[in-house]
């Protein structure tokens, strides 16, 4: 059984000219796996992360998630299956700038009012290797420290999937390697299902799955 | 502390100028409003107390009525302490003045406090009374304790109060208790009998007395109108009892809507500004409220935040505010009575003494008010900002995209105009909402302080057009139940100062319609017919006893001789304003009466016979300026050798009804002092003291530079307060709108601008600021204006009130609000200047 799945997925902005900018996405991602999405500015990259995540409504088509169809879930469901069920990581503004590092890391169950389970939230820190940064700011990281923190929120729920836009964009070369490293670190250790959008062929060569957006349809390229 | 107080904690903490600047402006509104409502407080809470002393805290006083009414009373169950009081007339007894008025009462009705009491105590038991102080002076056979015996009882004299009888006054009063058991009183005998009445539930008093007048088959508004029933309104109304449903007297309702408007503007000020100012401050958080979106937060929770940050910002200035306010309504009281203690002098002929101060109480409903309205108006401003921000959408927010479709008023590019200003123009105009708001606020904050000084220019437009000329600087009256000593007079004349004096007297009749169908002029009958107008028909006749030389003087102005008078005859003063809501200097006067009317007819009081007045010739005006025109009434004017003949003849005169003498005289403010001394010492020769009222100029002028001076005082805290809104205004709020558009200057440095065309582009949007703020100000000062001028207690036109009105002060409001708005600009520039661009660019804003 897919853990995401979408049917027939389209998102037309309406105008003096209707911009498709997608158009019947069919996709299909088991437990586990590490897909990347390519494709040129305007593509519709971002868009596609956008409707699996939930945060904007399609057009047309439906989004299921852990077999519940997120299309059809009210807001306040949805922003609680999201916090639930659903990592997100961008590429700018990741973190909440009053909160200390501990606190964006939990922030999804906080808002859920539940707590963390000590031994996994230790194994998400070891992981990442920001043990020694819970009580600083974001204002105190380096930008590859502020991704390594947001891709431990991300992790904390123990999503269905963790979406990423652009996670390396605003980073080197050296902290976009050991990002992506990191990504397929948790990709194994906790079998987290990653969609990862990017423009860099090499970070996307690095996922198990590689898919083109070509004018709002995806294919599938290696 | 769960994630959203958390959040909210640490969003206000961690901009500390911001929050600063916003606790700022919320602790003035408070300690504003606050301020006012401890004044009002305590002036309603000092003539409330002032009444209850005086004259009681009953809740109605029921006359004329006999032993069923009373059983019928004793019985209700509603009633908690029933009071009577009976009035009996004994006369001829062997005391200097032979009738005394024998007051029976309940022992309920003697106040906790008597003011009045001078010695002793008050009665307890039947066979005591308490007796005047000028009783025991005039019959020295009696004093304390001793007894007294009146028509075959024997009282002992337990108690003295201080009174005021007139030297022709044949009654003294004494003051007993009724027995406890009043089977055996004879209702009958009493030529006064009232019942004085508290219910169990002071709130249910109208209706409960409606109920009783309706099982005694009463009509209340009869009784009203005949004042036999009298309900005790002011203390009722105090406690904000009113009658059902909810009818407040004329007089709450003035004093009340003045005081609605003033603190309803002053809080949609507040609102406004609180708004204002979180909005911008909200806005600078919505991309982390889209990320918080982003992680699963709900719309609730986003609301819960908002909410949170509100009322984390508003609590700590709210409470200091509470004591702050406290503190400056105390200054400001303080104020007012150094100036009254400055300015005391003699009045008359006692001397004037200032009651110490003390602090104002404390009232509980206030503090509990002012919480309320305060988080209200926290709630109401943050509340649109709370919607806004759960209904955002998280990819505009992260995306910084401003979701709201606008309408674009694009330009033709024009090259070579002035860059700077036309983006300034389209900068405000993307930003209006936040620019509308902020105008809008400060336009508030100065139409309260025009609304203080609208006040001042009434005051002194009233001061000067609103008084009749008055020549005369000594004023001296008195009663007496017969002729004045000419003595006197002639005493009076020869002191060494005086210009000139005037001695008359006079007597009011009603006026009557039916009486003198014909008597008014058409001019004047029309404008009481006219619903536009305000005239009301004239109520009273004034008939006016001049001295016999000034009648002459007058008879010869009109080439009449007295001797050729037939006697009694009238003058008429022929005048009436049209409107007498006009200013009294600004009025238009018509003819009182028709020009073909000769006589008056009038009631004689004693009789009830018509009695003809012949009106032998008009006037145009007061025969020396010694009263002014009033409009509702009718002056006719004689000698006083025959008004006094017409008066004494017909025995309309006796104690309860005794004649009214007054003496102008005019002398010069240097040697007033000393001339209103010996007038005084001539006049207690002949007049008792108790029958004489002396006032001079200069206590009016002590009287009115007191209140210039506490107006003063009023109005430059006011005016400090406002400007100092005004300015924390301006600054916060375009300060931080400069802040929230950080990314847009560094796009632009980023393609050139340079520092110079930065600040010329700011300076652009401070003015455009500044031209809505005036645009603004102008419509809400047009509207007050009219509003005042148009409330039936306001006697100028807009137009009078406009031109008096202190410019110099909203002047000075509005530079330094500018000087805000310039000072906003300076930190803004810097600011903007000082970032880095790349950081900014990349919203590297950490």
């Amino acid at each position: 059984m897919p853990i995401l799945e979408t049917q027939n997925l389209s998102k037309i902005y309406p105008g003096a000219h209707d911009v498709i900018a997608l158009n019947q996405v069919n996709l299909s991602l088991n437990k586990g796996e590490f897909v990347a999405i390519v494709g040129d500015s305007g593509s519709g990259k971002s868009t596609l992360l956008h409707m699996l995540s939930g945060v904007d409504q399609p057009t047309e088509g439906r989004v299921f998630i852990q077999d519940v169809d997120i299309t059809a879930l009210k807001e306040n469901d949805l922003a609680v299956f999201r916090r639930r069920n659903i990592g997100i990581i961008y590429q700018f503004f990741n973190l909440i700038p009053n909160l200390t590092v501990e606190r964006n890391i939990l922030l999804p169950l906080l808002l859920d009012q539940r707590k963390p389970h000590p031994e996994y939230f230790k194994e998400i820190l070891e992981t990442l290797g920001i043990q020694d940064k819970l009580n600083r700011f974001p204002k105190q990281l380096s930008g590859g420290e502020q991704q390594r923190v947001a891709i431990a929120r991300s992790l904390i729920t123990r999503p269905a999937v963790i979406l990423a836009d652009e996670p390396t964009g605003n980073l080197d070369r050296r902290n976009t390697e050991e990002i992506i490293s990191l990504f397929r670190l948790i990709n194994r250790s906790f079998q987290a299902t990653i969609v990862l959008i990017t423009h860099d062929e090499k970070v996307a060569l690095s996922c198990q799955r590689v898919m083109t957006m070509v004018d709002g349809h995806l294919e599938v390229t290696s | 502390m769960n994630i959203i107080q958390e959040l909210s904690k640490n969003s206000v903490n961690d901009d500390k100028r911001s929050t600063m600047a916003i606790r700022l402006s919320i602790l003035i509104a408070v300690t504003m409003i606050g301020t006012l409502l401890f004044l009002f407080s305590e002036i309603d809470l000092e003539q409330w107390t002032y009444e209850k002393e005086h004259i009681g805290d009953y809740d109605v006083v029921l006359f004329h009525f006999d032993k069923s009414i009373w059983e019928h009373l004793k019985n209700d169950p509603d009633i908690k302490t029933l009071g009577l009081t009976v009035v009996e007339k004994i006369e001829g007894l062997p005391f200097f003045r032979p009738n005394i008025e024998l007051q029976l009462e309940r022992p309920e009705l003697f106040p906790e406090k008597n003011n009045r009491l001078v010695q002793g105590r008050q009665p307890t038991t039947p066979k005591e009374l308490m007796v005047s102080k000028t009783f025991l002076q005039e019959n020295s056979s009696y004093s304390l304790g001793n007894s007294i015996g009146l028509q075959g009882k024997t009282y002992t004299i337990c108690g003295v109060f201080e009174d005021l009888l007139r030297s022709f006054d044949t009654k003294y009063l004494f003051v007993g208790v009724l027995p406890s058991t009043l089977d055996h009183l004879d209702f009958a005998r009493y030529e006064t009998i009232y019942a004085t009445i508290w219910f169990q539930s002071e709130r249910d008093t109208y209706r409960k007395m409606q109920k009783i007048l309706s099982d005694l088959g009463q009509n209340e508004v009869e009784l009203l109108q005949k004042n036999g029933l009298v309900y005790n309104t002011s203390y009722l109304e105090g406690k904000f009892i009113f009658r059902p449903i909810f009818r407040p007297s004329q007089e709450f309702i003035e004093r009340w809507s003045f005081r609605s408007i003033i603190l309803g503007i002053m809080l949609l000020l507040f609102v406004v500004m609180i708004y204002n100012a979180f909005n911008v401050w909200n806005n600078r958080d919505l991309k982390e409220i889209g990320l918080l979106k982003s992680c699963g937060m709900t719309q609730k929770q986003v609301k819960q935040l908002v909410l949170s940050k509100a009322i984390r910002l508003t609590l700590q200035p709210l409470l200091l505010g509470l004591i702050t306010s406290y503190l400056f309504a105390n200054f400001l009281t303080l104020l007012l009575w150094i100036n009254e203690k400055r300015f005391h002098l003699h009045i008359g002929d006692r001397p004037y003494s200032t009651r110490s101060f003390h602090l104002i109480t404390p009232n509980p409903l206030v503090f509990i008010f002012l919480i309320a309205m305060a988080l209200l108006c926290v709630f109401l401003a943050a509340l649109k900002p709370a919607k806004k921000s759960s209904r955002l959408s998280v990819i505009d927010t992260i995306k910084n995209i401003d979701p709201k479709e606008q309408k674009l008023r694009l330009k033709k590019v024009s090259y070579g105009s002035n860059i700077c200003r036309n983006l300034a123009k389209e900068y405000t105009t993307s930003y209006r909402h936040t620019y509308n708001g902020l105008a809008f606020a400060m336009a508030l904050a100065a139409m309260l302080l025009t609304f203080v000084l609208i006040a001042q220019s009434h005051r002194s437009l009233a001061e000067k057009y609103d008084k009749p000329d008055r020549p005369y600087t000594i004023t001296v009256s008195f009663s007496r139940i017969d002729a004045y000593p000419q003595e006197m007079i002639e005493k009076i004349k020869q002191v060494p100062g005086i210009k000139s004096f005037h001695l008359f007297s006079f007597y009011e009749f009603r006026y009557s319609n039916k009486q003198n169908p014909s008597f008014l002029s058409d001019e004047l009958k029309n404008a009481i017919q006219d619903p536009k107008s305000y005239r009301n028909s004239p109520r009273n006749i004034s008939i006016y006893g001049l001295e016999d030389l000034d009648f002459e003087k007058l008879l010869a102005g009109k080439n009449l001789l007295q001797s050729t008078v037939v006697a009694p005859r009238f003058f008429l003063l022929d005048k009436t304003a049209i409107n007498p809501r006009n200013a009294y200097k600004l009025r238009h006067y018509i003819s009182l009466a028709d020009s073909q009317t000769s006589v008056l007819h009038i009631v004689n009081p004693s009789t009830n016979k018509n009695i003809d007045l012949k009106i032998m010739g008009r006037v145009d005006s007061f025969p020396y300026d010694l009263r002014p025109i009033w409009p509702e009434q009718i002056s006719l004017f004689t000698s006083m050798s025959e008004f006094q003949r017409l008066i004494i003849e017909n025995h309309w005169i006796n104690e309860d009804n005794p004649l009214n003498y007054m003496l102008k005289v005019e002398a010069p403010l240097a040697e007033l002092k000393e001339i209103t001394t010996e007038v005084k010492n001539i006049v207690y020769e002949y007049i008792p003291q108790n029958d004489v009222y002396i006032n001079n100029r200069l206590s009016e002028m002590a009287n009115q530079i007191e209140q210039s001076q506490n107006e003063l005082a009023l109005t430059l805290s006011a005016q400090i307060l406002f400007i100092i809104i005004g300015l924390s205004n301006a600054y916060n709020s375009f300060h931080a709108n400069l802040k929230s558009s950080e990314r847009d200057f560094a796009l632009l440095r980023s393609v050139g601008m340079t520092e110079k065309q930065i600040k010329s582009m700011l300076q652009y949007e401070g003015l455009f600021l500044i031209q809505r703020v005036f645009f603004y100000y102008i419509i809400l000062y047009i509207g007050g204006i009219l509003v005042f001028a148009y409330k039936k207690w306001i006697r100028f036109t807009p137009w009078q009130l406009a031109a008096n009105l202190n410019y110099w002060i909203l002047s000075l409001f509005f530079l330094i609000s500018c000087l805000g708005i310039i000072l906003a600009i300076e930190s803004g520039k810097r600011r903007v200047l000082r970032q880095r661009l790349l950081d900014t660019l990349q919203d590297r804003t950490y």
